[in-house]
C-alpha cells in the first residue's frame, strides 16, 4: 500500500514526522495480507451499521471542542481562536455557518477550516 | 471475603468504611512503585467513608458496596479531578462533572480513591504509553500489566483496591485483567451508561469492570447497568442479576470451544485452556466444539475499523479550549503542532492509520464492516448452539518489559468487541500466572457468562 505521509498526517491533524514512517508502513505491510483475505471472502451485501452517533453527553462535554467533527458545528455555537489566551474577551467567536465565525469582540468574519478536513481541504 | 461480605461488615459496623479506606490508602502508598494512579484524592475518599459510617450508625441501606474503595480509569470523568486520560494532550483538564457509571458506585456506598494510569487515551496493549510513565505488573514482575486499563488491573491485583472501572475497546479490560491474573468484564455494548467517558472508538467503546473475584465483577456490573437519559446508547432495559449465577455452577450446560482459538494459542495457554474445559466437563457441563473460520481476521477487522473510528473520535482535542495550545498563525499550523506535541507515538500511529484508511473506504473500510456483520451473525448462529463459548483470553503469555507485540494480544478479544456480546476473563493455569480463560454468551445474557466464569474461577481454588 502506497503512503503519502505529508498528506495522511495533515488529514489526521498532525505534522508530517517521517521518524512514524517506517512502522506505520509495517501495519500497513501487515494489512495487506488481511485486504487479499477479504478479497476471498463472500461478504454480505446491503447496508452495513456505521458507528454509533456521539452520545448526547459527549455532545456536551466541554472535551468537545466545537470545530470537530464536521456537521457538528452549528449556528450560535461559540468557539475559541487559537492562540489567543483563553480569558481575553477577543478570544471568543460565534459560528455563522459551518465554516465561517464571527469574533465577537469586534465583529470580524473569519474562515475556519472543516474538520476532519475533507479531500478539497487537503 | 468477597464485596458482598465486606459491605455487609460496614453495614452492620463490625467494620467501618472509615478503616477500610485508610487501609487502602497505606496499600497505595507501598504500591507506589507499580506507577498505577494518575491522580489520588484521601481526604475526599475520607469524607466519603465517613458519610458511609454516618448512615450504618443510623441503619439506614448505606448500599451493596458500602465502604469499598474503588478506583477509576483516567478516561472516566470524575467532576473537578484531572481527566487527562493519560495524555499530555489533555494536560491540565479537570472534568466537569461526573461520569453515570462513578456516580452509580458512590450511590452504592463506593469510595473513590483514585484515578487509575492507563495507555494514551485508551490506545494500547502494555500499559506503558502514558504521560505519568509506564505501569507495573504486581503479579508478574519484569512483565507488563497489559492495557490499556493497566492501572486499574494493576491496582486491584495488587490488592490496593478490590474493584475498580476499566473502559474496553478492542480488549482493554479483559487483557490485562488475565494478565495481572484478575477478573475483568465486559457486559453486552449498551448495558452500562458510557456518559462521562472519553470517546475512543464510539462502536466498540464499553465500561468495564476488574475486580479479584467473579461474584464481586458480577455485583458491580448489576450496580452499574441500567438505561441512562444523558447516553442515548445506553440500553433501555431492566437490570439483570447476576450476582446469584455466578455460584449455581455448570452443571447441565452446554459450552462451546472454537477450535480456531485453540490453534491461535501458544501451546502454554491452550494447554491451561484444555484443563480448565476437561474441569468444567467434570462439572457436568457438555462441551461442543465450533468452527469460526474468519476468527483469525477479527483483529486486523476491528483495527482497520477502530483506527477511522478514533479519527474522529479524537479529532475533538485540538488545543483550542483545554491542553497545551500549538503555536502558528494560522488555525491549521496551532491545530497540527497543538496534537504533533501532545500525542505520543502509540496514538499518532493510530491517527495516521486512520486517516490513511480514509482514503481507502470501498477497498479495505466497507468490506471490513462487512465482514464484522459477517463475523457477529456466525457468531450469533454459534451462540445459539450453546450457553457459552469459553476461549483463551489472549493468544499469548504476558510480554516481557521492553518487548512488543504490535497489538496482536487483542486477537482474541476483538471478536466479542466486534460483536458487543459479554465477555468475562478469568485466571486459570495453575502455577502459572498471566493467562486468561474468556467466556462469551449471547447479547443481553450476561447471566450466562457469569455462571460459566464463577465455574472455572470455582475450579481454580479447588
Amino acid at each position: 500500500m502506497a503512503l503519502d505521509l505529508e498528506r495522511i498526517s495533515k488529514r489526521a491533524g498532525l505534522l508530517t514526522e517521517p521518524k512514524l514512517l517506517p512502522a506505520l508502513q509495517a501495519q500497513l505491510d501487515a494489512l495487506v495480507g488481511y485486504q487479499a483475505l477479504l478479497g476471498e471472502l463472500e461478504l454480505p451485501d446491503g447496508p452495513v451499521e456505521s458507528a454509533p452517533m456521539p452520545t448526547r453527553r459527549d455532545l456536551a462535554m466541554p472535551v468537545l471542542s466545537v470545530p470537530v467533527l464536521k456537521g457538528l458545528r452549528r449556528e450560535g455555537d461559540q468557539v475559541c481562536l487559537p492562540g489567543v489566551p483563553h480569558a481575553e474577551k477577543r478570544n471568543v467567536a460565534r459560528v455563522i455557518r459551518p465554516t465561517r465565525i464571527e469574533r465577537v469582540s469586534d465583529g470580524k468574519e473569519l474562515q475556519l477550516p472543516s474538520w476532519p478536513p475533507t479531500r478539497d481541504d487537503t | 471475603m468477597n464485596l458482598t461480605e465486606l459491605a455487609a461488615q460496614v453495614q452492620g459496623r463490625v467494620l467501618s468504611a472509615r478503616s477500610l479506606s485508610e487501609a487502602a490508602l497505606v496499600r497505595l502508598q507501598d504500591a507506589g512503585p507499580l506507577n498505577a494512579v494518575a491522580w489520588c484524592v484521601p481526604d475526599a475518599a475520607r469524607v466519603q467513608a465517613d458519610a458511609v459510617d454516618r448512615l450504618c450508625s443510623m441503619e439506614k441501606d448505606a448500599g451493596p458496596l458500602a465502604g469499598v474503595p474503588v478506583a477509576v480509569k483516567a478516561n472516566i470523568a470524575v467532576e473537578g479531578m484531572p481527566m487527562d486520560c493519560a495524555s499530555a494532550s489533555l494536560a491540565g483538564y479537570l472534568a466537569p462533572s461526573t461520569a453515570r457509571a462513578v456516580y452509580l458506585l458512590q450511590n452504592a456506598g463506593a469510595v473513590l480513591f483514585c484515578g487509575a494510569n492507563m495507555d494514551e487515551l485508551a490506545i494500547g496493549t502494555t500499559g506503558t504509553n502514558s504521560v505519568h510513565g509506564a505501569t507495573g505488573n504486581p503479579s508478574l514482575p519484569g512483565h507488563v500489566p497489559g492495557g490499556s486499563s493497566s492501572g486499574s488491573a494493576a491496582l486491584v491485583a495488587a490488592g490496593v483496591v478490590p474493584l475498580a472501572l476499566g473502559t474496553d475497546s478492542g480488549g482493554s479490560v479483559r487483557q490485562p485483567a488475565a494478565w495481572c491474573g484478575v477478573v475483568g468484564a465486559v457486559g453486552t455494548w449498551g448495558r452500562i451508561s458510557r456518559s462521562g467517558v472519553m470517546a475512543h472508538a464510539s462502536s466498540f467503546d464499553r465500561v468495564g469492570v476488574i475486580s479479584q473475584g467473579v461474584a464481586d465483577a458480577a455485583l458491580a456490573m448489576e450496580v452499574l447497568s441500567g438505561p441512562d437519559s444523558q447516553d442515548a446508547s445506553a440500553a433501555l432495559r431492566d437490570v439483570p442479576v447476576l450476582l446469584k449465577a455466578a455460584s449455581l455452577g455448570v452443571d447441565g450446560l452446554k459450552i462451546g470451544v472454537l477450535r480456531q482459538a485453540q490453534d491461535m494459542a501458544d501451546p502454554v495457554v491452550a494447554g491451561a485452556l484444555q484443563a480448565t474445559l476437561e474441569g468444567l466437563k467434570h462439572q457436568g457441563a457438555t462441551l461442543q466444539e465450533l468452527s469460526l473460520p474468519e476468527l483469525n481476521m477479527a483483529l486486523s477487522c476491528y483495527q482497520v475499523l477502530a483506527a477511522v473510528e478514533a479519527l474522529s473520535s479524537l479529532a475533538r482535542i485540538d488545543g483550542m479550549r483545554f491542553g497545551p495550545r500549538g503555536e502558528g498563525e494560522a488555525f491549521h499550523q496551532a491545530l497540527r503542532q497543538a496534537r504533533s506535541g501532545g500525542f505520543g507515538p502509540g496514538v499518532k500511529q493510530r491517527l495516521l492509520l486512520g486517516s490513511y484508511l480514509a482514503e481507502h473506504q470501498q477497498d479495505v473500510v466497507l468490506p471490513s464492516r462487512r465482514l464484522r456483520e459477517k463475523l457477529k451473525q456466525s457468531l450469533f448462529i454459534l451462540l445459539g448452539q450453546v450457553d457459552a463459548i469459553v476461549l483463551p483470553t489472549t493468544p499469548g503469555l504476558p510480554l516481557k518489559v521492553g518487548e512488543q507485540d504490535g497489538g496482536t494480544s487483542d486477537a482474541l478479544t476483538a471478536l466479542s468487541s466486534l460483536a458487543g456480546v459479554p465477555a468475562i476473563s478469568v485466571p486459570i493455569g495453575r502455577g502459572c500466572q498471566g493467562i486468561g480463560a474468556q467466556v462469551l454468551s449471547r447479547l443481553w445474557d450476561e447471566r450466562s457468562a457469569f455462571r460459566v466464569a464463577g465455574a472455572i474461577e470455582a475450579l481454580n481454588r479447588s
